[in-house]
């Protein structure tokens, strides 16, 4: 409920951040028109509206620039990953909550300073674990590594998120003698629901626009994610001359079902995304 | 802290415990597998010199001791901290400033849903633009000239400010990504606490001092350890922003992720020096764990409840 | 509220992940069927789909595929096949057999670590139907016999399909006059071109490794490319007190104080100055030969780009910088002999005039097509008795970014003086030096 006290002399403050909002929404329009473009008119006419609009650089990103696999694979990648992260997650920041084992404050901080490990560290012995079991190229071994990398951030974000659940709802389980297992299917689970939800976006987020893993564990063309792809057009810039119309379509081919997805349940995410973190 | 029930004691109590272990082990063998192994390989790595294939030479701390005597690493810890501090601090300022503002406007989420949208495009696209819009004859100085008339508008994009431009797409992102977050959790302060101070005359400064921040202080705490990792993390923007995807950025402009990079890509003409990555990138999680340690010490409270 | 319906239940994700698993497994397993040995190669390129390059490679590799039976598995990898695909690769089994990319990418991440393959036999093979003609007489000796195709043992690495000199790129619409040949000339025709109200130059200032081309070449011609070499492998720093350099620098500093270039040179981001310069802004503009096929896409109607060697400074002026593109073999290749005749096969006429015709590039082939833009730069390279990469192949990790780069960057966007630029680049060669150790 919103409270009834108004602060006074906030019209120009709510005019910027308007003007804030109304900036981000015209930088995507202008990168959603641009990609409509021809590369000479982007450079000619950077401002003014494509005429006609050609659908050409989407052709060309689709075809040439391999970007409808690129989405297939990415899409493939992104949500598997996604779900089998907050599968693994869950269960596992539950128990840490709930432990009463020493050992369970060190290890959430454990999870904690995996955040902080940069991927350009890791990269190379998790290439080398992939390789020796002939997973580098596949679809699978891009998952796994997804999986694995997601394990801190997922893992964090959800022990802030059970430590605050209400605890009457496990004692009632419990009481009536059901097994861990199934108080927290059965109760937990779908009390944490917005949660998990959230926690599941973010993750997909992370892997739609992740680069480093995709670009050297997929050798090859045919399992490329979307990034990939993308970096792929803007290498072109050197010794050939970009085709910056292509470019953009490939920007929007990777951007637009993020926007669409956030739009959908963006209101799901940042509320679930904050129950996790009082108290 | 617990509002979690009462571990039951006995033998029932010791059955839920041991169950405890099987659901956390998969998560944690995959953090030990993709994570923390990965972690210790890299302290090994960053005490040769080798290429990651090819000839590999034991050199002990030496790739260490060659980041604490290079200015360009200099350079590298300052644009690092510089993003931690100022990045921060003007994020949550702006954050908690904005919130306020938003509670009270029409369309607020909507508003705060757009805001966020920096986080999800990738960092190619605020790259592109600035080029486009903050060029001589771009968009900005056109408008400037004409509207304006300032006849010898700042350049924006010379290489002295690219790292300014950094920070302040670094930082528009994160007022999104945070302000979404504190205002999810003062929108749950419940409303009383509000009608009170309006009974008792409390100006919307006192308000904000004595109910709102102490009454999210918690989410504020992990924002701030979230912001802490991630924004010693950052690199593609650098890397974008500075040299597009066929070039190396100039050495003024990098953070410590980046020099990590370039010890391995980016070097012109250098073969790659893995050690130098492992070693920088070791450091820069030395520097988060500290920042964590003294903002857990920092901002540890006693949890008020409502 | 039973809304556990709502979330996949264990059993499910179990069988999804079971799924998926089985066909990353199918799809790594499936491979292919095995070919006998010596009939099939692997080639990961620095190109992707689409770009004239590959056109014009993936037409040669079908022809050379119906001639020999070799069936070619090609990654269109892009830029960094050679940076992140092939030593990622390298720690595996799973190696290609022939990669490309330019003779200073290589030579860091292939020759360096010790992981090229020398490839005199491939110099020594007949080119496919060009009777009497062996690699070796085709490539001419003045790239042949540059540091940048050798291992460290003498032997050559790589078989180059394309090279690229630097130039001084005008166009030929506006500037009709014969291009001058000595410092003199030119400079004066840069100031008639800066009183007429066009700006003489431009560069991307942003862009230190294009900036520093002024530097090079002056340099090249004054104290040559080993003199640069063995600057910047002088441990004190001290050589760059020479009065050559000082006059490179007073003549960069000319041009960086006294409005020789586009205003605004300083306050861009890439491409934005080659797009001045293509859309005549600016007169000239140093680049590499790649600069006429970059710019294609949005240089003004009418613009003819062409090149002029970088005038007479009253030096010992010796060959020219050049960047070779060309294929090179990774030690642990498995179809050897395959790849030597797949390199053999891609040095015909009939590729190198093909290459050139649709990428718009010169072969390093004297008899092969020489598209129209890089007329100049070919003279150029004509009758040179040697070439040679940036200061002549040296390779001292993190001394270009640590310190020719960024100072020459600061010089030539005006924020030192020709003096102020030798103190810094000196003080700061000899921390770079100190720094290193041993």
């Amino acid at each position: 409920m919103r409270p009834t006290l108004r602060l006074t002399g906030l019209a120009p403050v709510r005019m910027a951040v308007w003007a804030v909002v109304a900036a981000d929404v015209a930088l995507l329009a202008w990168v959603l028109i641009t990609s409509l473009k021809s590369t000479r008119e982007v450079f000619d006419h950077p401002w003014r509206l494509p005429m006609p609009p050609t659908p050409d650089n989407y052709l060309t990103a689709l075809e040439v620039g391999n970007f409808g696999r690129a989405a297939v694979n990415s899409a493939v990648v992104g949500v598997l990953s996604s779900l089998l992260a907050v599968a693994v997650a869950a269960p596992a920041a539950y128990a840490l909550t709930r432990t009463t084992n020493r050992a369970g404050r060190p290890l959430t901080l454990l999870f904690a300073l995996g955040t902080g490990v940069p991927t350009q560290v890791i990269l190379l012995p998790i290439f080398l674990m992939l390789s020796s079991l002939e997973l580098t190229s596949t679809l699978t071994g891009l998952t796994l590594a997804y999986v694995g990398t997601a394990m801190p951030f997922t893992v964090f974000l959800l022990t802030g998120f059970f430590r605050s659940l209400p605890g009457e709802l496990e004692e009632a389980a419990a009481l009536d003698g059901a097994g861990v297992w199934r108080t927290f299917l059965r109760i937990v689970v779908p009390v944490a629901r917005p949660g998990l939800v959230t926690v599941f976006v973010l993750q997909l987020i992370v892997s739609w626009n992740e680069t480093m893993l995709a670009l050297v564990l997929m050798q090859d063309d045919e399992k490329e994610t979307l990034p990939v792809a993308l970096i792929g057009f803007a290498q072109q810039q050197q010794y050939t001359g970009t085709n910056w119309g292509g470019m953009f379509a490939g920007v929007c081919v990777v951007v637009l079902p993020m926007v669409v997805l956030f739009a959908w349940v963006g209101r799901r995410v940042t509320e679930g995304m904050t129950l996790g973190m009082g108290k | 802290m617990a509002l979690a029930p009462e571990p039951r004691p006995g033998p029932a109590g010791r059955a839920r415990q041991r169950a405890f272990v099987p659901m956390a082990a998969p998560a944690l063998a995959l953090l030990t597998v993709f994570v923390l192994g990965p972690a210790c390989y890299a302290v090994w790595i960053s005490l040769q010199q080798t290429a990651g294939y090819g000839e590999s030479r034991f050199v002990g701390l030496r790739n260490y001791a060659r980041l604490l005597g290079d200015p360009v690493f200099h350079t590298a810890l300052l644009n690092t901290l510089k993003l931690l501090v100022i990045g921060g601090g003007v994020t949550f300022v702006t954050g908690f400033a904005l919130t306020m503002v938003l509670r009270e406007m029409r369309g607020r989420l909507v508003a705060r849903n757009i805001l966020f949208f920096p986080n999800i495009v990738s960092a190619l696209v605020p790259a592109i633009v600035a080029g486009f819009l903050f060029n001589p004859d771009g968009l900005v100085n056109t408008v400037l000239r004409s509207v304006f008339g300032v006849s010898d508008p700042p350049k924006w994009l010379a290489v002295d400010n690219t790292f300014t431009l950094i920070l302040i797409v670094a930082i528009w992102a994160a007022v999104g990504y945070y302000t979404t977050i504190i205002m999810a959790a003062v929108d749950r302060i419940p409303a009383y606490f509000y009608e009170d101070c309006a009974l008792l005359g409390a100006t919307s400064w006192q308000r904000l001092r004595h109910v709102t921040i102490p009454l999210s202080w918690d989410v504020f705490s992990v924002c701030a350890l979230l912001w802490t990792i991630s924004s010693i993390k950052v690199f593609e923007l650098v890397l974008v922003f500075g040299g597009g995807t066929a070039g190396t950025p100039p050495s003024s402009t990098w953070t410590v992720a980046l020099y990590s990079y370039a010890a391995t890509y980016g070097g012109s003409g250098s073969p790659p020096e893995l050690g130098m990555t492992a070693a920088s990138a070791l450091v820069s999680l030395l520097i988060a764990a500290a920042v964590v340690l003294l903002l857990r010490r920092a901002l540890d409270r006693e949890a008020v409840r409502f | 509220m039973s809304s556990s319906r709502h979330l996949p239940s264990r059993r499910t994700l179990a069988g999804l992940a079971a799924g998926a698993l089985a066909l990353g497994l199918l799809t790594a397993c499936g491979g292919g069927s095995p070919d006998e040995p010596g009939k099939e190669l692997v080639y990961w390129s620095m190109w992707k789909q689409g770009e004239p390059q590959q056109v014009a490679l993936q037409a040669a590799i079908t022809r050379f595929t119906r001639a020999t039976g070799i069936k070619v598995s090609v990654e269109w990898a892009g830029r960094d096949v050679v940076k992140q695909k092939l030593p990622a690769a390298l720690t595996t089994s799973k190696v290609p057999d022939v990669v490309d990319q330019s003779d200073d990418t290589i030579r860091p991440f292939m020759v360096t670590p010790g992981v090229a393959r020398g490839l005199a036999q491939v110099y020594e093979a007949d080119v496919p139907g060009e009777a009497g003609k062996k690699v070796k007489d085709v490539i001419p000796a003045k790239y042949l016999q540059s540091p940048a195709l050798r291992l460290p043992g003498g032997e050559p690495y790589m078989v180059p399909y394309s090279v690229a000199g630097i130039g001084l790129f005008y166009d030929a619409a506006t500037l009709t006059e014969p291009p001058p040949t000595d410092w003199n000339a030119f400079l004066a025709l840069l100031g008639r071109l800066k009183a007429a109200g066009t700006a003489p130059l431009t560069a991307d200032g942003e862009q230190y490794w294009s900036d520093s081309y002024w530097m090079n070449y002056y340099l090249y011609r004054t104290i040559g490319a080993d003199g640069l070499k063995a600057i910047a492998e002088d441990r004190t720093g001290q050589s760059w007190k020479k009065p050559e350099v000082l006059a490179a620098a007073r003549q960069i500093e000319k041009f960086a104080k006294e409005g020789y270039l586009l205003k605004g040179y300083d306050a861009g981001k890439y491409p934005e100055q080659q797009k001045n310069w293509a859309q005549g802004r600016a007169a000239f503009m140093i680049m590499g030969s790649w600069l006429p096929s970059e710019v294609g896409s949005y240089a003004k109607a009418g613009f003819r780009p062409a090149s002029m060697p970088f005038p007479e400074v009253g030096g010992p002026a010796e060959g020219e910088e050049v960047v070779q593109f060309g294929f090179a073999m990774p030690v642990k290749a498995k179809n050897v002999e395959a790849g030597e005749r797949f390199i053999a096969y891609m040095t015909t006429k009939t590729f190198a005039d093909e290459l050139a015709r649709t990428a718009s590039v010169l072969s390093p082939r004297e008899d092969a097509y020489v598209p129209e833009a890089l007329a100049g730069v070919k003279k150029q390279l004509d009758g040179v008795p040697a070439t040679y990469p940036f200061a002549a192949g040296l390779s001292v990790p993190g001394w270009t970014d640590k310190v020719y780069y960024p100072t020459v960057g600061e010089l030539f966007n005006g924020k030192l003086t020709a003096q102020g630029f030798v103190d810094k680049i000196t003080a700061v060669q000899a921390a770079f030096w100190k720094n290193q150790g041993d």
